[in-house]
C-alpha cells in the first residue's frame, strides 16, 4: 500500500493495533500493514506487536538496518517477516485463540525458523539464508552471481516468479518504514527565516499602508476609523507609530512588490499547510485535549453560573409561599433551581506573530485551536487575534470573531514575521474588548513576551528617541496588562519561549502565566488557568 | 461476608472486632432491609484492612481512585460486613446542606422537618455512603463539617440538635480529575482517612468473574480479563479516553451472552458503543476483534 492513499487515521489505528500486540506504548512502529482499502490489517500488526513482545527487537532491528541498505529491502524484509509470522502464529494462539479465525492464508516461505530461536539465532539464520538466496553480504553489497536482476533491469516481479519465490503479493506492500513518512509531513514545514523589517521608511505613511496590505490583507477599518484609533491609542510610548486592523482576506498583487512578494506569499502558503500537518499529525491526541479542556471549562461555567431560584409547580417546598396552596389553590408554592446563562463571558486569544515565533507557528495554531475550539464547545464567544509589528504599524490580524460559528480552522493561517510591540498590540486589543457588551471579558495572549521593535520611543519630531526593548518594552507591556486589568478585563499569558525569556514574562504577567512543557499536560494546566479566572467572576 | 474475608487474608484478630462491634451495635428492626447484600465482592486484603482499621477506630473513609476501581462495591461491601444500614448519597453540582440535612415541608398545614439522608442515617447509626464527593460545591459541604469530625453533631437552626448514634460512620467516594469534579478544601479532606483505590489486578477481575458467573469456561474468564487490560493500558497511554474502560459493561456484556447474545453483540452495547468519538470507538473495536471471535455464543463460553 502507497504511503500517501493511507490515511492518519488509519495510520493511528495500525499504531494501536501494534502497540496492543506488544503491550506497550512506548516505541514509535515501524513495519505497519494496511489491506487494499488502506485500513489497518488486524493480523499483522498484531503480528508486529507480538514480534516486539517475543524478541529483543534491537536486534532484529539491526536486520532490518542491514536489510535497508538494499535496493529491494521490502522483499526481502516481506520474506522475512513471511518467515517470522508462522512461529509468533503458534506461540502466541494460546494465548489470544481468535488468531485462528483472523489469520489469512500464510505464505509459502523457503526461510524458516523454529519456535524456541532467540532473536539472535533468528537474525543469525536469516543473514545466513539472504546470503545464500540472494547473496546479500549485509552492507549493501550483492554477491556476483545474484546481481541479475538489477543488472538486467528486470522487475522485482518477474525475478521472483523465475526464481520460484512464492512471495505473497499483498506482503510486497508492507513495507512503511516510519521514517518515510515523517519526510513526506516535515516537507511543507520549511522553516521561513526572511527577516521582517527589511523594508526602509523612506515611503510615505499611504505607501506603507499600502505595503502593509499587500503583505497581511485588507484593511478592516476605513482610514479615518483608523485615524481615530490612532489619536486614541497611539499615544505616550507609542507616539509616531501606526495602528492596522486587518482579517486577512488578500490584495491583489500589483506595482514594484510582486515579485518580492509572490515569493513571500508562496512561503506564507507553506507555512500554513506546515501548521495544518502539525496539527493533523496530533490529531488524535488535539482532539482528546480539546474534548477534555472543553468539559472541564463547561462545567466550571455550569459551576459559577449564577443559579436563578424560580416559583415552580414541583421542586423544594418554599414555607413563605405555602399559605398559598390552601388559601388561593395556587399549587406554585415550590422552588427550583434553574441556572442562568453563561452568555455575559467572552474570551479573546491573541498571538504573538513576531518573527521569534517562526519556529513554533505549528504548535502555537495548534494550542490556540485547541483553546478556541473547546470554547466553542462551551458556547463561550472566542475570538482570535494575531498582533506583529513593521515598519512602524502594529498589525492586528483577525482570524474569527465572537459570532464565526463553525470555522476556527482559519487559526492556521496564522505565520509569523517582522517586530512585536507588546504593549500597543494589548492597548490596541483591550480598545476592541471595550467595544463589546459582555459582562466578563477574558484575554488569552500566546507570546514569548519579547517584545521589541524598530520603532522607537520618541517624544516629539524631532526627537531620535529611546528603543522599545529589552527592560523598557518590558515595563510598557507590564503597564498595560494591569492598566487592562485595571478595567476589568482578566489576562493570562500562554508562555511560549525558552527559560531566558520566562523572569520577564513574569515580571509582565505575574501569577497568570503558564508554561507548556508538554503538550499532553496541556488541557489541565490551561484549564485551570480559565477556570480560575472564572472563580474570580463569581465572586 | 465474614468468612469471604477469612478467605482474603484478613487477621482473626481483625475479624474478632468486626464481630464485637456487630454484637455491640445490631441494627434496628426497621433498618435491617437497608442493610445490603453485595451482588459484587471486593477483592484486595490491603485495602480490606485498611478501611476496617480505620472504621473499627472510628474514622470516616473518603476511597479515591480512578474508574473501574470499585469504589462503590467496595463500600457497599463494608456495610455489609459491618451489618450497618446503609444510605446512598448521590453527590452532584447542586447538592445543598437541604438535600443533605433536611429541609422544611409542608405536611397537613403544617410546616415540618423532612430528614434528609445525613439525619436519618445518623440517627439510626447507618453507614452513609456519600458518592462522588467532589461533584458538589465545597460550599455546599460545609454543614457536614460539624457532623464528620470529632464533634459528631448534626445542627439544624431551630430544631434540636442530632447527635450521630456511635456506629455512624461515612465513606465517601471520589473519582479524582474526572471530569466533572472539583478539588477537595482542604478542611473537607482532613475529617477522612483516605484510601488511594487501585486498580483492580488480573487476579482479582478472573476472581471477581469466576464469583459472578461461576459455569463461564476458565479459558474466556481469561480472554475477558486480558481484554479488559488491553484497554486500560490504551487508556493509560491517551490513545483512548475511559469511556470504554467499564468494568460493569463488562460484567453486563457476560450476563447478556447468558441472556442469548453473542459475544461480540455483547461487547459491542457494553463496552464498544461507550465510546462517541468514531475514531476511537475503532480503536476499542479493533482490540475487541483481536481478541474476541465474532461467532462466540452461550453454549461456547458457559459450561
Amino acid at each position: 500500500m502507497m504511503d500517501n492513499t493511507v490515511s492518519e487515521l488509519q495510520k493511528r489505528r495500525a499504531d494501536n493495533l501494534i502497540w496492543n500486540g506488544a503491550e506497550d506504548y512506548s516505541f514509535a512502529p515501524d513495519f505497519k500493514a494496511y489491506d487494499d482499502n488502506g485500513d489497518a490489517d488486524l493480523y499483522w500488526n498484531l503480528i508486529f506487536g507480538a514480534a516486539r513482545r517475543r524478541y529483543d527487537y534491537s536486534k532484529l532491528e539491526k536486520l532490518f538496518a542491514q536489510l535497508d541498505r538494499y535496493r529491494d529491502s521490502d522483499v526481502y524484509e516481506s520474506i522475512f517477516w513471511n518467515a517470522l509470522e508462522p512461529v509468533l502464529y503458534r506461540t502466541e494462539l494460546s494465548g489470544r485463540p481468535v488468531l485462528e479465525s483472523l489469520r489469512p492464508k500464510p505464505a509459502e516461505t523457503a526461510l524458516k525458523f523454529d519456535d524456541g530461536m532467540s532473536a539472535d539465532e533468528i537474525v543469525e539464520t536469516a543473514g545466513k539464508y539472504f546470503y545464500e538466496h540472494y547473496g546479500l553480504y549485509g552492507d549493501g553489497k550483492i554477491r556476483l552471481k545474484y546481481r541479475l536482476p538489477h543488472m538486467r533491469r528486470m522487475s522485482v516481479d518477474s525475478f521472483l516468479q523465475r526464481g520460484g519465490k512464492g512471495l505473497y503479493r499483498k506482503l510486497a506492500d508492507l513495507h512503511d518504514r516510519t521514517f518515510v513518512h515523517e519526510k513526506g509531513l516535515y516537507g511543507g514545514l520549511t522553516v521561513f527565516t526572511g527577516g521582517g523589517d527589511s523594508i526602509g521608511t523612506k515611503l510615505t505613511e499611504p505607501e506603507l499602508r499600502e505595503f502593509i496590505a499587500t503583505k497581511f490583507g485588507k484593511p478592516i477599518y476605513t482610514a479615518s476609523q483608523v485615524r481615530q484609533l490612532e489619536r486614541q491609542l497611539c499615544t505616550g510610548n507609542h507616539r509616531f507609530t501606526h495602528l492596522f486592523y486587518t482579517g486577512g482576506e488578500t490584495v491583489e498583487l500589483s506595482g514594484v512588490y510582486s515579485t518580492f512578494e509572490m515569493h513571500q506569499r508562496k512561503r506564507q502558503a507553506e507555512i500554513m499547510a506546515g501548521n495544518r500537518v502539525y496539527y493533523e499529525k496530533n490529531r488524535i491526541r488535539n482532539r482528546l485535549l480539546t474534548a477534555k479542556l472543553s468539559t472541564s471549562i463547561s462545567n466550571s461555567v455550569l459551576l459559577h453560573m449564577q443559579p436563578e431560584s424560580v416559583k415552580a409547580a414541583s421542586g423544594e417546598v418554599d414555607p413563605k409561599l405555602a399559605w398559598r396552596a390552601a388559601r388561593l389553590g395556587d399549587e406554585k408554592v415550590f422552588r427550583r433551581t434553574e441556572n442562568a446563562n453563561a452568555g455575559d463571558m467572552s474570551v479573546d486569544i491573541l498571538l504573538d506573530a513576531s518573527h521569534s515565533q517562526t519556529r513554533r507557528t505549528g504548535s502555537i495554531s495548534s494550542q490556540a485551536h485547541i483553546i478556541a475550539e473547546a470554547l466553542k464547545r462551551c458556547h463561550v464567544p472566542c475570538r482570535v487575534m494575531s498582533f506583529c509589528s513593521m515598519s512602524g504599524f502594529t498589525v492586528m490580524k483577525l482570524f474569527s470573531d465572537y459570532s464565526s460559528s463553525g470555522d476556527s480552522s482559519r487559526i492556521f493561517d496564522y505565520w509569523a514575521e517582522g517586530c512585536n510591540r507588546d504593549g500597543l498590540a494589548l492597548r490596541a486589543a483591550g480598545e476592541m474588548l471595550s467595544r463589546t457588551s459582555y459582562e466578563h471579558k477574558m484575554l488569552i495572549v500566546l507570546s514569548d513576551v519579547k517584545p521589541m521593535d524598530i520603532a522607537k520611543i520618541r517624544r516629539d519630531e524631532r526627537d531620535v528617541g529611546l528603543s522599545y526593548d529589552g527592560a523598557r518594552a518590558l515595563t510598557d507591556t507590564a503597564r498595560e496588562v494591569r492598566r487592562l486589568r485595571a478595567e476589568g478585563i482578566s489576562v493570562i499569558c500562554i508562555f511560549t519561549g525558552t527559560d531566558e525569556e520566562l523572569p520577564g514574562a513574569k515580571t509582565v504577567y505575574g501569577q497568570d502565566l503558564v508554561r507548556i512543557r508538554d503538550l499532553n499536560h496541556f488541557a489541565d494546566t490551561v484549564g485551570k488557568l480559565i477556570i480560575g479566572q472564572m472563580r474570580n467572576y463569581a465572586m | 461476608m465474614l468468612d469471604f474475608l477469612r478467605q482474603e487474608g484478613i487477621g482473626e484478630d481483625l475479624i474478632a472486632r468486626i464481630e464485637e462491634y456487630r454484637r455491640q451495635w445490631p441494627a434496628a428492626e426497621g433498618d435491617r432491609a437497608r442493610i445490603p447484600v453485595p451482588r459484587f465482592r471486593y477483592y484486595g486484603s490491603e485495602i480490606w484492612k485498611l478501611a476496617i482499621t480505620a472504621i473499627l477506630s472510628g474514622e470516616n473513609l473518603l476511597l479515591v481512585g480512578p474508574k473501574a476501581t470499585g469504589k462503590n462495591v467496595f463500600a457497599e461491601n463494608l456495610s455489609a460486613v459491618f451489618g450497618r444500614p446503609e444510605w446512598d448519597i448521590s453527590f452532584y453540582l447542586n447538592t445543598d446542606a437541604s438535600t443533605l440535612i433536611g429541609t422544611d415541608t409542608f405536611k397537613n398545614g403544617e410546616v415540618s422537618f423532612r430528614k434528609g439522608p445525613i439525619c436519618a442515617c445518623a440517627e439510626a447509626g447507618g453507614f452513609g455512603i456519600l458518592d462522588e464527593i467532589n461533584m458538589a460545591k465545597n460550599e455546599s459541604l460545609a454543614v457536614l463539617h460539624a457532623t464528620l469530625d470529632f464533634r459528631r453533631i448534626i445542627d439544624v437552626p431551630g430544631y434540636s440538635r442530632i447527635i450521630l448514634a456511635p456506629p455512624t460512620r461515612f465513606i465517601a467516594t471520589m473519582n479524582y480529575g474526572y471530569a466533572g469534579t472539583r478539588e477537595l478544601n482542604e478542611a473537607l479532606a482532613s475529617r477522612f482517612m483516605v484510601i488511594n483505590m487501585p486498580v483492580i489486578t488480573g487476579a482479582d477481575l478472573e476472581k471477581l468473574l469466576a464469583q459472578q458467573y461461576p459455569s463461564l469456561k476458565a479459558e474466556y474468564i481469561s480472554q475477558l480479563t486480558v481484554l479488559f487490560e488491553e484497554i486500560r493500558r490504551k487508556c493509560e497511554s491517551s490513545e483512548i479516553s475511559t469511556k470504554a474502560l467499564d468494568l460493569r459493561g463488562l460484567l453486563a456484556a457476560v450476563n447478556l451472552v447468558f441472556n442469548g447474545l453473542s459475544l461480540r453483540e455483547a461487547l459491542d452495547i457494553a463496552i464498544i458503543n461507550k465510546s462517541f468519538d468514531g475514531f476511537e470507538r475503532t480503536l476499542v473495536e479493533d482490540i475487541v476483534s483481536t481478541r474476541i471471535n465474532g461467532s462466540l455464543k452461550k453454549e461456547d463460553i458457559f459450561e
